[in-house]
């Protein structure tokens, strides 16, 4: 009941996922770099300085042991002795382990190769003296992993720091004279796949951290929620690697060689974990069997054995003629049945119950939750043709707008609407080079128009009156205030027309009238 | 992710990779490509096509009662989005029995954090139960909605500005007696005696006397009888009756106020309109408050409508605890506008001079006026004439059972 309340106190993101993920992604950024660095030529064997397992089991152990003593309560330095003390461990092990060049584990022979290997770096580079940096190297980032939180704004810079290096890497790499570099250049395409899956994997689970954070709800968020999010994000970052792999892999066929053989490598490792798995199972069900038929055969033999035990022929009973029958072989055989399936029965009864307790007590906490689906084959396919529209006018040559020109010059006498007098009064100003900015309001451009139209300027001042009380006041226009300004109008008129026609060129004028001429009534109703 | 370099580097990448003939470049190129695109891609279409819904399962509840609150957000396009968080304005006062808030910008609100991961042409829906303890005027909304791309890169926010409004009635408990009605010529309500009678009710027949209208002459009965009979009528009334409801509940020149008086007064409003409406008077209403969003007081004139109550108590539901005039003031204006002989019940937790001297004004002009006092200590029989009633406030609002006026 405690392992079982502890297991769902845990956070598997934060805790589990995300570091796992940090630190794949660290062991993919680091890993190609010390297969850079065994190929060297001035070393004195051509190996990875380190192999991939050993980059995790560092990596990850400094993570862990960190972790833990600093959950503890004990003093700072204390535990960065206790750190730095179990790490130095960790890395022997591993040096013990990568060079063991078929020494004996607990042989005193090692220490004395690898010490003359040592004292001799200087002239012969053996990859030892590259390899134990490198694990120094690698326990610090462990450590520092495990220090910083796993946030955004802490793995993002990381994430492109790595991938920084690992472009240089490909750079160096490219530059490289030496052939065993050359032909090796296809193998840190499968390591740039890892490290941007396992890279873009990390940023995505600390951004779900980050917005878990701001909502204060770790533990609330419904289960549904965190299937969902998974499956996106794992179809989508799945989807980038295989389709970047598969693109740069059409124009090499040493990457898509490479890749088939990761694949077949995969499935290898799948196949032995289901061998692993299911050969204990098997086990298990072959016991089964062989005690099912033991526990038959014991009945059976039971019932064979009964009558010879009661009778001897020294001493007959004496007893009444009974008539004694035996259980026949099938009703046994039924009766056994009928157990097992009692037994095998309650077990599930039990089992179903404790698990439908569980599910209630869970459903009580968490909130009702439906879920309907919206697809349509008619409504992707709309959708797809409109995508697919907009990607059409993206690339589109964007039409100019017609330019509208309407001629209010040749307008003859009408009655019209203050908003409409407004219009034309604009129309003319605009054409003698005065037009009204988007930013001016009406008694602005009527002061900026007064030097202009000096004789006119009372006249200027009651329209724009009038256009301001018609347009922004809460009065609505009555025939004695239309036809005054009417009566305005019809005295500027002539003076902006006159203006207009010195202003302009004739055949301009002419052609201006030619351009498209609309109703007149229906301009001008926005006014 | 970096802005506009993201082209620039894709770029920088493709050529390197040329000039140094190096695939590997070309793979980390269409990788950054794809991820900057992928994650651009989420950003500009995550919230197309996205929309969020709120429904109550009832816009007006009686006080205790619980309600459904239904969120519904719908993803209508092939874009699945990892992580949607929407933050729902939602009134404090309404407990939330399920879910978790968090505190928002308005005092008055808290927000329901609710995050999603809905996949393509998809609905989810989630149901918070809702119990309603506090009356009040109560708006739910505007929510926001906040979403991006899996990776953290970029973020996009969108208000909702959709609101909803629920209305919590105050808590209806039993008055324990009537106070002193009013008498109208004319009315709806039987009384033993009166001056005026109502033609339309015939209550029986007697005997012609001398003097008797010869339009009461019941010429049926007459027939019947042989001598001429007379109607009785029956003697009716219509009982008018304005409540007062002064939100003041400390006494003038200081400010501040007791919520529990408040309630208090609520509450008896509630119970005497009740109790008045039952027994078939014209129920009205009057508060010293502005309505809620205008300038004008709170007035219900009186009505014996179906409806009058549910009215009076969705108009007694959103008062505040601000005064927009003193009482004393509001009875005198509005008054004038009420029939003659109603009767005016005043319910006040500050009683103060001038409204006790406008109360003995009108009484002096003829009207019945009554007094309500919420809380303090129990008034004595005073000489002004005036009948005032004590309602005590050492029980809990929450916790009373039944209105007793002494």
């Amino acid at each position: 009941m405690k392992i079982s309340a502890r297991l769902s106190q845990i956070n598997w993101t934060a805790d589990f996922l995300t570091p796992l993920a940090a630190i794949m992604m660290e062991a993919f950024c680091i890993f190609p770099w010390l297969v850079f660095m065994g190929r060297w030529p001035l070393l004195l064997a051509q190996r990875n300085v380190l192999n991939f397992p050993s980059v995790i089991v560092l990596i990850a152990g400094a993570y862990i042991i960190t972790r833990f003593f600093l959950s503890r309560k004990i003093a700072v330095p204390l535990a960065s002795l206790n750190i730095v003390f179990i790490g130095l461990i960790l890395i022997f092990a591993v040096i013990r382990l990568e060079y063991s060049d078929g020494y004996p584990i607990f042989g005193g022979e090692w220490f004395l190769a690898y010490g003359r290997i040592l004292l001799n770096v200087f002239t012969r580079l053996h990859p030892i003296a590259i390899a134990i940096p490198c694990t120094f190297f690698l326990y610090w980032r462990g450590i520092s992993r495990a220090q910083s939180p796993m946030y955004f704004h802490n793995i993002y810079p990381v994430f492109l720091t790595g991938l920084g290096s690992l472009i240089l890497l490909a750079v160096l790499w490219g530059i490289s004279e030496n052939n065993n570099l050359r032909d090796i250049a296809g193998q840190i395409g499968i390591f740039i796949a890892g490290y941007f899956f396992f890279g873009l994997f990390t940023l995505a689970l600390t951004n779900l951290q980050n917005i878990r954070t701001r909502l204060k709800r770790k533990e609330g968020t419904p289960a549904s929620f965190n299937r969902r999010w998974l499956g996106i994000v794992l179809g989508v970052i799945t989807g980038i690697v295989a389709i970047g792999s598969g693109i740069s892999s059409l124009f090499s066929s040493q990457v898509s060689s490479f890749l088939s053989r990761t694949i077949g490598f995969l499935w290898n490792l799948v196949e032995r974990a289901a061998y692993y798995i299911f050969i204990p199972i098997s086990y298990v069900v072959g016991w089964l069997l062989i005690f099912f038929q033991w526990l038959v055969a014991m009945l059976r033999r039971k019932q064979e054995t009964q009558p010879a035990e009661t009778l001897t022929p020294s001493t007959p009973p004496d007893m009444p003629n009974v008539i004694t029958r035996s259980l026949s072989p099938e009703t046994i055989l039924i009766l056994k049945w009928t157990f097992f399936t009692l037994v095998l029965a309650t077990l599930v009864l039990f089992l179903v119950r404790a698990i439908l307790r569980n599910r209630r007590t869970k459903t009580d906490d968490e909130i009702n939750e439906e879920h309907e689906s919206l697809w349509s084959w008619h409504g992707f396919q709309n959708d797809f043709k409109q995508w697919l529209d907009s990607l059409k006018n993206r690339f589109k040559w964007p039409e100019k707008p017609p330019v509208v020109r309407y001629d209010w010059d040749d307008e003859t006498n009408s009655k019209l609407a203050i908003r409409q007098i407004y219009e034309r009064l604009l129309w003319y100003t605009a054409r003698l080079n005065i037009p009204r900015y988007a930013q001016e309001t009406p008694y602005e451009y009527e002061r900026r128009l007064k030097p202009a139209f000096r004789e006119q300027q009372k006249i200027l001042f009651e329209i724009t009156q009038y256009y301001v009380n018609n347009r922004y006041g809460n009065s609505t226009e009555d025939e004695q205030e239309n036809a005054k300004a009417n009566a305005l109008w019809d005295k500027l008129r002539p003076a902006f027309s006159q203006k207009l026609h010195e202003q302009q060129a004739p055949t301009d004028l002419n052609k201006l009238r030619a351009d498209t001429k609309r109703d007149p009534r229906t301009i001008g109703t926005n006014f | 992710m970096l802005g506009r370099l993201w082209i620039v580097i894709t770029f920088v990448l493709v050529i390197a990779s040329l000039l140094f003939h190096q695939l590997v470049l070309l793979t980390v190129a269409i990788l950054f490509f794809l991820t900057g695109g992928i994650a651009r891609l989420w950003d500009r279409n995550s919230l197309k096509m996205v929309s969020y819904k709120r429904k109550l399962s009832s816009d007006r509840v009686f006080f205790g009662e619980k309600i459904d609150l239904e969120v519904e957000i719908a993803n209508r396009k092939p874009l699945p989005l990892p992580w949607i968080q929407i933050d729902d304005e939602i009134p404090r006062n309404v407990t939330m029995l399920k879910g978790k808030t968090d505190v928002s910008h308005l005092p008055t609100n808290v927000v329901l954090n609710n995050m999603f991961s809905i996949g393509w042409y998809h609905k989810i829906k989630r149901h918070y139960p809702l119990q309603c303890s506090q009356r009040g005027l109560y708006t739910f909304g505007p929510a926001t909605m906040r979403t991006g791309d899996i990776f953290g890169f970029f973020v996009r926010q969108e208000e909702v500005s959709e609101l909803q409004h629920l209305i919590v009635y105050p808590r209806i408990v039993p008055l324990e007696y009537l106070l002193t009605p009013s008498r109208q010529p004319m009315g709806d309500i039987r009384i033993k005696s009166n001056l005026f009678q109502d033609p339309i009710l015939t209550q029986g027949v007697r005997e012609y006397h001398y003097g008797d209208s010869l339009k009461r002459i019941h010429w049926k009965s007459t027939a019947r009888h042989g001598e001429l009979q007379t109607r009785i009528f029956e003697a009716t009334t219509t009982i008018d009756m304005a409540i007062f409801l002064d939100v003041r509940t400390v006494a003038a020149p200081y400010w501040g106020n007791v919520p529990e008086k408040l309630e208090l007064a609520i509450i008896t409003a509630v119970a005497v309109a009740k109790y008045a409406l039952t027994n078939g008077y014209r129920v009205g209403l009057y508060v010293n408050q502005y309505k809620h969003g205008t300038g004008s007081i709170i007035r219900v004139p009186p009505n014996r409508n179906v409806n009058q109550f549910k009215l009076l108590l969705e108009t007694l539901a959103p008062i505040q605890d601000f005064e927009a005039m003193p009482v004393s003031r509001l009875i005198s204006n509005e008054s004038r506008n009420l029939p003659w002989g109603s009767s005016l019940v005043v319910i006040t937790a500050a009683p103060t001079e001038e409204v006790t001297s406008t109360l003995f004004n009108l009484k002096r002009t003829g009207r019945q006026v009554s007094m309500i006092q919420i809380g303090g200590e129990e008034p004595e029989a005073s000489g002004s004439h005036i009948k005032t009633y004590h309602v005590s406030d050492k029980v809990s609002w929450q916790e009373i059972e039944t209105i007793e006026v002494s």
